[in-house]
């Protein structure tokens, strides 16, 4: 593969899932029995992108959007119902060792490491399973160690770590044959809010040190907010949108946030009549307001209002893409704001 | 560090499944009541059927040519034989396909059958461990009626294969009846009806000689038999040596056949998988 082509390249992926469908009660069940009724569900439709080498590039969508089974695609778990992708130039669904050696998969609330061992064991058994040289080994060993600061975790049974350190045994354990490619279904999911922060690090870190390749999915916002540059946002299995998070904001913020610090008590009537209140408290208050409408509402503020500080913020992403979907009439959304 | 893969891959392609069986022992001596009870479990239909058997020979000496020393050896023979080699590969892959435990497998550069199997062999190394003292305890239990074997040692090293290629044809059955989940999604039901009827085609509940006609015929042509059953005959010294090569080629022939149908299966069930469960 020439350093031109793109790592991943994915060319209108389909994937139809074959669903059993059974009606309620009892009733529902014995016929369900006799006779099986069965729905065809696209959960991925005609998916078409290109990745480049070094890229982090974050998956957003809600629940069943589709962004799992595209993973599960391009890994090579599933083979597509239509259409065509490459991954480091092979076909992920041929199972190549070749390629299996130079990809990884970390799936959150899946454990790939043995559940009543140790993680040290199951890191030598990856070991062997990639066939990574004991030098290679140890000195990747170490670095990540070092770098999730796992300790002494990882020579206690799986079972007996928490869901952060789980998930960081599991990351280490992922990354030990250094993969070119790393897809991470999740890898924050059912974590508090302080853990999440950490593994966002500790991924953003790996990935600058590295220069890997990555996807992350996520339903969380800041997951991607934090790391990504690029993000892809996938509903119904179809992709709505693939680019900068900056960019989606210009194009599809119609308004701004203005707050305002107040040196004395202003009553919330005094502020309404500036912009639509998102918060006031008496001694500050966030006004929303049209973009084009910002520096007149401020100027206005400052000569009207005891005004001490004020400060002009962009919408946030996750409120410009909860809009996005709420005109697409998908109001079902309700992103994620990292709390579990 | 470095994101590239190694470029000098280390070690052979099989350390990787000698190292998943390692562990497994591993996992298994984690839990030693539940290691000590399955190894008694194996042990419990033979300890009954001797038991059954001693009651019926006070009437008489033989039995299709089987003595009562004959009759607890074999029994004896086959609780330590058929729950040492005896794999449960399909509920672990049951388990594992049911649950989406299987996913992330299929994205590593390992045959998943292969590993399956390398796992099963793990608890039989835990089994045995817990096995041979309680099989040298029943022997001194029974010890008026157990035959100790003399065989040759062109008998004793085709003892040996029988046994090697038995657990290969049990654990191959095993990743067999696993890869059905991969359509069923829950096989235990088919698991059940295959072993149950396995206890009796494979000699467990009686040597086939007895059996009655017609379930006699099918014992001798379904793949049971070349199970458990035909390990603990040549130990009995029921089989010539010419027969005992004889029926290790016939053995290595149905370990080909099996290998044969789990590729196939596995090929054709991991395109129909769906990956459920996240």
């Amino acid at each position: 593969m020439s350093s031109a082509e793109p790592v991943i390249a994915a060319d209108n992926l389909t994937r139809v899932f074959s669903t059993y469908r059974k009606r309620e009660g009892l009733l529902g069940s014995l016929r369900s029995f006799v006779r099986r009724e069965f729905a065809q569900k696209t959960a991925v439709d005609a998916v078409s992108f290109c990745i480049e080498r070094g890229e982090l590039v974050g998956f957003l969508g809600p629940n069943g959007a589709g962004k799992t089974t595209t993973l599960k695609l391009l890994s090579g778990i599933l083979h597509p119902t239509s259409g065509g992708a490459t991954v480091l130039g092979h076909v992920p669904w041929r199972r190549e060792p070749a390629f299996q050696r130079r990809i990884s998969i970390v799936m959150g609330q899946k454990n790939q490491l043995w559940w009543d061992l140790p993680a040290m064991d199951s890191f030598i058994l990856n070991r062997d399973i990639y066939q990574i040289p004991e030098r290679d080994f140890r000195a990747r060993l170490d670095e990540l160690n070092a770098l999730f600061e796992l300790e002494d975790l990882t020579q206690q049974p799986l079972r007996k770590l928490s869901l952060g350190e789980r998930m960081k045994c599991e990351l280490v354990g992922s990354l030990l044959h250094g993969p070119e490619v790393v897809f991470l279904d999740e890898p924050t999911i059912g974590l508090d809010v302080v853990t999440q922060k950490r593994l966002r690090e500790f991924i953003g870190e790996y990935g600058r040190r590295t220069g890997v390749t990555t996807i992350l999915t996520s339903h969380y916002m800041r997951d991607i907010e934090e790391l990504c540059k690029r993000a892809i946002i996938i509903d119904h299995g179809r992709i709505m949108y693939d680019g900068s998070l900056r960019d989606l904001i210009q194009r599809h913020a119609t308004h701004k946030l203005i707050e305002v610090q107040f040196t004395q008590a202003v009553p919330v009537e005094a502020c309404d009549r500036f912009g639509e209140i998102a918060e006031c408290d008496g001694s500050r208050a966030t006004l929303r307001v049209e973009r084009d409408r910002v520096p007149l509402v401020a100027a206005d503020l400052l000569r009207e209002l005891p005004v001490a500080d004020i400060s002009i913020v962009e919408t946030s992403a996750e409120e410009v893409i909860r809009g996005l979907f709420a005109e697409r009439g998908n109001g079902a959304w309700a992103l994620g704001d990292g709390t579990p | 560090m470095s994101a590239e893969v190694a470029t000098r891959p280390a070690g052979t392609g099989l350390r990787k499944y000698w190292s998943a069986a390692i562990f497994s022992a591993q996992d298994a001596f984690t839990y030693r009541a539940t290691a000590v009870v399955w190894m008694l479990v194996d042990f419990v239909p033979s300890v009954v059927m001797i038991l059954v058997w001693q009651a019926a020979y006070r009437t008489q000496t033989s039995v299709e040519g089987y003595s009562l020393h004959d009759m607890v050896t074999y029994y004896l023979a086959t609780g330590i034989i058929a729950g040492a080699l005896t794999s449960h590969a399909e509920f672990t892959m049951n388990w594992e396909i049911r649950d989406g435990r299987l996913t992330p497998q299929l994205t590593r550069p390992i045959s998943y059958p292969v590993l399956v199997m390398c796992k099963e062999t793990g608890w039989l190394i835990a089994k045995l461990v817990v096995g041979i003292p309680v099989f040298a305890l029943l022997v001194f239990i029974f010890r008026q009626h157990v035959l100790v074997p003399h065989l040759s040692p062109a008998a004793w090293i085709g003892f040996g294969l029988s046994c090697l290629l038995a657990y290969a044809i049990l654990s191959l059955i095993g990743v067999c009846l696993g890869c059905l989940s991969l359509w069923t999604i829950e096989s235990s039901g088919i698991f059940e009806l295959w072993w149950s009827l396995g206890g009796v085609l494979s000699g467990s509940l009686l040597p086939l000689e007895l059996l009655p006609g017609v379930l006699r015929h099918v014992a001798f042509v379904a793949p049971h038999r070349w199970g458990s059953y035909f390990p603990v005959r040549v130990l009995l010294g029921k089989v010539p040596v010419a027969g005992i090569y004889e029926g290790v080629l016939i053995q290595f022939c149905w370990v080909i056949a099996l290998a044969t149908i789990v590729a196939l299966l596995w090929r054709l069930g991991t395109r129909k998988y769906e990956g459920w469960g996240g």
